[in-house]
């Protein structure tokens, strides 16, 4: 029999509601799990296990176990940038190292709504600013495929949980890659939804017009179930969409039956994000894959978005512009680290500023403070908003022809820690294809497709107009279908 | 931007971004920030080889950003929101003096 912690999430829900299994029988499998393991990766930073049981053994005291939701008893991990109320919530930060979130964000609570049992925060980058989880001020996440390997990042914590099954799914959040580029480097299928599609309320903010709650699992289907259940309009986040119903479980996972083959599908492949740059393997990967699209009846050809080129400055400019502002809130006063400042109340900010920051993020701010100065702001952030309008007319344009573009999530795989570590382009380079989807607003999904001749798990990545999750969704279990790439597992 | 020469990152120049934002660069630290925050923007200066785009779009929602209906609604209880706060007094926040007595 197939252990608990290899199950898909639709199919441990399905047991928990037939009463095959109890969910504080499969809590204290994963449970027993993350002990086992979790030393060593680090991708946790909090489980409160006493919590974890209790709410797993509420559940099971449910008189009528049929109307329990979609994902009963179902164990999620959700990355430590989502409030809980009360739970610690530090955005891998010392600032926010006691902070107790007094409510709960929405993703979170649709899940509880939907029966999942929440099992932890995990480790990330600090404030999501990083490609490695190496900035997180509580210590690296470690790779599951080898210790010495970054995760990837910023949601490094939830991609190492997946992929060494600690967790069925990891909620996580993406502003330029931090689901899919970590989702590849582990191994496993991450999804960034549609800007909007989900909701922000809870989400400890980064760029705000980039942000994007998302999720990664081992298996496609559990990512359609997620954005089921946890996708449309929030009243509490203004950017969030009104034109995708809330809580209308199962249409995601109903439209993946329809698809079982890419026959009338036409897939465009970018050749700005399809060659320049990418290791070897990572391209040979992506050859083979295109073989099995084009088998599975995709017509598949080569095209062109020019302003991709300059996605990286783009993205990193309007990202640290909108950090500079959000961060602003760490004063020292209302919540988080203080420490003092000789008296005087500037002084004291700066100082609690100080001291609670991380290196990366210092600098991220003074650079984003420099993108929105006077005499700069124009020349920096402002064409940096006019480029991402002219590569959002691109990717308009592109979608006239295709379905579906397609192009490796990653340049490269997984490489090890501490490599780039001090040199900021070599780690904002690491996104470079990951951000013209973010930039756009556009679904992405990044899956595995192949691996290194060391065996480092190599990942493709899928997008779709604005609102068409559904279409990566079912392009990405089509490909599952036929393919076991995301059946390779770091640690049995 | 293009045509705009690339900004020298010195001292005064950092002195003034930490005033904007609130942050202290110890000065045994200040020659290795300058020197990133110099290679940065000398890479992101590629940007300004883009002619202009289209209109600018206001907000991150094409469709623009809709407005709440305005109902007042219950705030956290005093104690939550004092809850994290580092320092309190008499219910309120506690900061350094502002004004001199």
């Amino acid at each position: 029999m197939t252990p608990l912690w290899q199950q898909s999430a639709v199919s441990l829900a399905r047991a928990v509601r037939n009463g095959e299994l109890r969910a504080a029988e499969v809590a204290t499998a994963f449970l027993a799990r993350i002990a086992a393991l979790d030393g060593t990766l680090h991708a946790f930073l909090g489980v409160d296990a006493e919590r974890v049981l209790a709410e797993a053994s509420a559940l099971d005291q449910r008189a009528d176990r049929s109307t329990l939701g979609p994902f009963a008893g179902v164990p999620i991990a959700w990355k430590d940038n989502l409030v809980r109320c009360g739970e610690r919530a530090t955005a891998g930060s010392r600032m926010l190292e006691n902070f107790v979130a007094p409510y709960t964000a929405t993703t979170l609570a649709r899940l509880e709504q939907a029966g999942a049992t929440l099992l932890g925060r995990t480790n990330l980058d600090e404030f999501g600013m990083g490609s490695t989880t190496e900035n997180s001020a509580f210590g690296p996440t470690h790779n599951p495929w080898g210790e010495s390997l970054v995760p990837g990042g910023s949601s490094g914590g939830s991609a190492a949980a997946v992929a060494a099954d600690l967790c069925s799914l990891a909620v996580g959040s993406d502003t330029g890659g931090s689901i899919r580029q970590p989702a590849a480097l582990c191994g496993i299928a991450g999804l960034k939804p549609t800007y909007g599609r989900t909701s922000r309320y809870g989400l400890i903010a980064y760029a705000s017009s980039l942000d994007c709650v998302g999720a990664c699992a081992r298996y496609v289907e559990d990512l359609a179930l997620w954005l089921d259940v946890c996708g449309g309009n929030d009243p509490n986040d203004a950017t969030s969409r009104s034109d995708t119903p809330a809580g209308d479980a199962a249409t995601l996972v109903a439209a993946l039956q329809q698809r079982r083959d890419l026959r009338t599908l036409r897939i465009g492949m970018p050749w700005q994000l399809n060659g320049p740059g990418l290791e070897d393997e990572v391209a040979t990967s992506m050859q083979s894959a295109v073989e099995v699209l084009r088998g599975l009846g995709a017509e598949v050809h080569e095209c062109s978005l020019p302003a991709v080129s300059y996605a990286v400055p783009t993205y990193y400019l309007l990202a640290m512009a909108e950090a500079s502002s959000n961060l602003a809130r760490y004063d020292g006063v209302r919540y988080g680290l203080q420490r003092p400042g000789g008296g005087r109340i500037e002084a004291m900010i700066a100082a609690s500023r100080s001291a609670g920051f991380g290196a990366e993020v210092k600098l991220r701010v003074l650079l984003g403070t420099f993108a929105l100065s006077h005499g700069y702001q124009d020349q920096y952030y402002g064409q940096a908003l006019r480029a991402r309008e002219l590569l959002r007319a691109e990717f308009a344009q592109a979608f006239e022809q295709f379905d579906l573009l397609l192009c490796p999530t990653s340049p490269a795989p997984a490489f090890p820690l501490g490599s780039h570590r001090d040199d900021p382009l070599a780690m904002y380079l690491c996104d470079a294809l990951t951000v013209p989807a973010s930039l756009a607003g556009l679904p992405a999904l990044s899956q595995p497709c192949g691996a290194t001749a060391d065996g480092r798990p190599i990942g493709m990545q899928w997008m779709a107009p604005a609102q068409r999750d559904d279409l990566v969704l079912q392009a990405a279990h089509a490909f599952e279908r036929h393919t076991s790439h995301h059946l390779r597992r770091a640690r049995p | 931007m293009g045509a705009s020469p690339e900004p020298t990152f010195d001292r005064a120049m950092l002195r003034q971004l930490c005033e904007l934002s609130r942050l202290n660069v110890p000065a045994e630290l200040e020659v290795e920030v300058l020197g990133r925050l110099q290679r940065v923007v000398s890479a992101f200066q590629a940007l300004g080889e883009l002619s202009s785009g289209p209109d600018l779009a206001p907000t991150a929602r094409p469709d623009g950003v809709p407005l709440r209906p305005d109902e007042a609604v219950a705030p956290l209880p005093l104690a939550t929101v004092l809850a994290n706060a580092p320092k309190q007094a008499a219910d309120c926040f506690l900061v350094p003096r502002v004004v001199d007595a």
